[in-house]
């Protein structure tokens, strides 16, 4: 997905067939985001034991919490980015309607941001997943070596 | 084209593959922490016992892991050369530099997305499989 270090006039650059490719980029890699959540939330939920041992129930609850919160997140965005590429035709009909196609490059301009926020956010949250699932399966590797 | 044309074209040109290769390096640094994390996933013991095979499939998936990783380790080498070669520019022929950047980066392209979507089949995978086979709490 595309992160943060985007230039903002590089949508101005952006063709028609490349906003389309992008559109369909960011669909793409939401829709898998959207399996990501499902394991996630599947692992944090399930492997319950090795958590409430390792002193992270709290955290795990506020990330189960906070799944959901992206899920919903990640939905609107998806919903608006379709929406955005089924708009495309008014770039490539041929006919010349300035105000329609500046609207569209804005339109793009902002879901381009919008993406590279949510992404940003989202990596962060991953990494704090991982750290969490870690630190848990690293104790119960411990305490069964120990055992 | 004129000269001036052909200048402006060939810094817009610059401008968006700098910003596409920025974006490369930040997907291949997530890439490397899932490969970490999932790498620790398979190692730690924390599945069902008695699934058919199950050694076999999480060693299968370590090393597919592992190639993934020296996969990205070769990517991440050649971004940093095709960086270079954005810095050198000023030093050579601009048109014909210009040619050979472009044919570089559009290999470099076709190869990350390739291997973007290889990760993103792996991980897949994996969550499919283990997600199944956690050991359950109780």
């Amino acid at each position: 997905m595309e992160t943060s270090g985007q230039n903002y006039k590089y949508v101005e650059w952006k063709s028609a067939e490349e906003m389309h490719f992008s559109s369909n980029q960011w669909i793409s890699e939401l829709n898998f985001i959207k399996d990501e959540h499902h394991f996630f939330e599947d692992m944090l939920k399930e492997y319950t034991l090795p958590i409430i041992e390792s002193n992270l129930l709290s955290k795990v609850k506020d990330l189960i919490d906070r799944i959901t919160k992206y899920k919903q997140k990640s939905e609107t965005l998806l919903n608006k980015i379709t929406e955005h590429r089924n708009g495309l035709q008014v770039m490539v009909d041929g006919i010349n309607q300035l105000e329609e196609e500046n609207r569209y490059k804005k339109e793009h301009r902002k879901l381009l941001v919008d993406v590279n926020q949510f992404s940003l956010e989202y990596n962060d949250f991953k990494k704090e997943i991982f750290e969490t699932i870690a630190r848990a399966l690293k104790q119960q590797k411990q305490k069964r070596l120990l055992s | 084209m004129l000269d001036s044309a052909k200048k402006e074209f060939s810094k817009k040109t610059r401008g968006k593959y700098l910003s596409e290769i920025s974006k490369w390096g930040n997907s291949l640094m997530i890439v490397s922490e899932e490969i970490k994390f999932l790498g620790k996933l398979l190692s730690t013991g924390i599945f069902e016992p008695n699934i058919p095979n199950l050694y076999e499939r999480l060693q299968q998936y370590s090393n597919k892991l592992q190639d993934l990783k020296n996969e990205e380790i070769l990517l991440e080498k050649e971004i940093e050369k095709h960086k270079t070669g954005f810095a050198k520019e000023l030093e050579e022929n601009e048109e014909q530099k210009d040619s050979v950047i472009k044919r570089t980066h559009i290999q470099l392209r076709k190869n990350i997305n390739a291997f973007l979507k290889n990760n993103s089949g792996l991980k897949l995978e994996i969550f499919n499989f283990t997600g199944n086979i956690l050991k359950k709490s109780r």
